[in-house]
């Protein structure tokens, strides 16, 4: 139950940040920095934790000195209303730091109770792959665990990417 | 020789085969058993990490094998308890205690800081040559400043967007992108 509450929440999150950087046009290079923050938080955990949020930091900082904002919401809001504007990116940067933790503190299944999950074990069974069957009997945190999960976040991004183009084009 | 499980053996705790010590020959399964318990006993107090600064010198006592163990008097335990007591070391209580680990993914490094009291009566004896000493200083400050810069980041822009929330005007008709490009 506490996985699929985790998994929804990041989901969500992960969402609306897909969205938000679509929303500010943001460049190539930032896709690319989230997505290896999020292969590096993954993999790493708690360790991780203070370099991503010294990312944060360092992105939260160019954006509020440059004033970038997404292009659906009102443009004047950050010339004249810099109190709202203020209380958004604070908010923005309380969930991206949320976020983070919840990635980094995500419960990573172990073999054993990877080989648990219900779809997971139908999922295993099902292929005939080697590397697909040494993943799911390695001793420790099982390979296959770690990319259904980047794939996941990815998907939510990617999603909340296409909510804004969908968004935008009705 | 049985092939059972851990869980299928009759273990008992290692107390309790110190208490009935037999004096017959044992069976094989009763040796793995003590075996098992031994080596279960030595992993559990070596790597339990929250029992680590309350150990007393009975949980290295019983990392002792049992015979050798049983084979001592009421007297030599207790001399032995002395020693041990003397040799576990007290660190001082203190006022800042940070831990936190950093991942590079190629390797793992972790930082600590320690502030206290220093209770020591004696000189700290340098430990490294001058020039270790000298190289760990320049990479201590090269990550402290990395640190502070990257800290400082967080908590300038942090009260930055505090301080514009509650419309605070510092600098009167400008924004912080106005007073950065004076630096230009």
């Amino acid at each position: 139950m506490f996985y699929y509450l985790h998994i929804l929440i990041l989901s969500i999150g992960f969402g609306a940040v897909g969205w938000y950087l679509a929303a500010i046009h943001a460049q190539f290079l930032i896709w690319l920095s989230l997505a290896s923050l999020i292969i590096y938080l993954i993999n790493t955990q708690q360790g991780g934790l203070v370099l991503a949020h010294g990312w944060v930091a360092v992105v939260m900082s160019i954006s509020a000195v440059t004033r970038i904002w997404p292009s659906v919401w009102p443009s004047h809001i950050p010339y004249h209303y810099p109190q709202l504007w203020a209380l958004i990116l604070l908010i923005i940067w309380a969930i991206a730091a949320t976020l983070i933790h919840l990635l980094a503190s995500f419960p990573h299944m172990t073999q054993q109770e990877f080989a648990q999950h219900p779809v997971a074990l139908r999922l295993a069974l099902r292929h005939r792959s080697p590397a697909l069957r040494l993943s799911i009997t390695s001793a420790r945190t099982s390979n296959l665990f770690f990319v259904i999960l980047m794939a996941w976040v990815s998907s939510a991004i990617a999603l909340g990417a296409m909510a804004y183009i969908i968004g935008v084009r009705t | 020789m049985t092939t059972s499980s851990r869980s299928d053996l009759p273990c008992s705790s290692p107390h309790q085969s110190l208490a009935s010590q037999p004096q017959v020959a044992r069976s094989t399964d009763e040796n793995l058993c003590e075996v098992l318990n031994s080596a279960q006993n030595k992993s559990r107090i070596m790597n339990s990490r929250a029992t680590y600064r309350q150990r007393t010198p009975d949980d290295y006592l019983a990392l002792l094998d049992t015979k050798i163990r049983a084979s001592f008097s009421d007297d030599q335990l207790d001399s032995i308890r002395m020693l041990l007591a003397s040799t576990i070391p007290k660190p001082s209580p203190k006022l800042v205690d940070l831990r936190f680990e950093i991942d590079l993914l190629l390797s793992r490094f972790y930082v600590v800081l320690f502030v206290g009291k220093d209770r020591r009566k004696k000189r700290r004896s340098p430990l490294h040559p001058i020039l270790t000493r000298i190289g760990n200083v320049a990479i201590a400050i090269a990550i402290l400043v990395g640190i502070n810069l990257l800290i400082s980041l967080g908590l300038f822009m942090f009260f930055y967007l505090v301080k514009s929330a509650l419309n605070i005007d510092l600098f009167h008709e400008t924004h912080l992108a106005d007073q950065l490009e004076r630096f230009r």
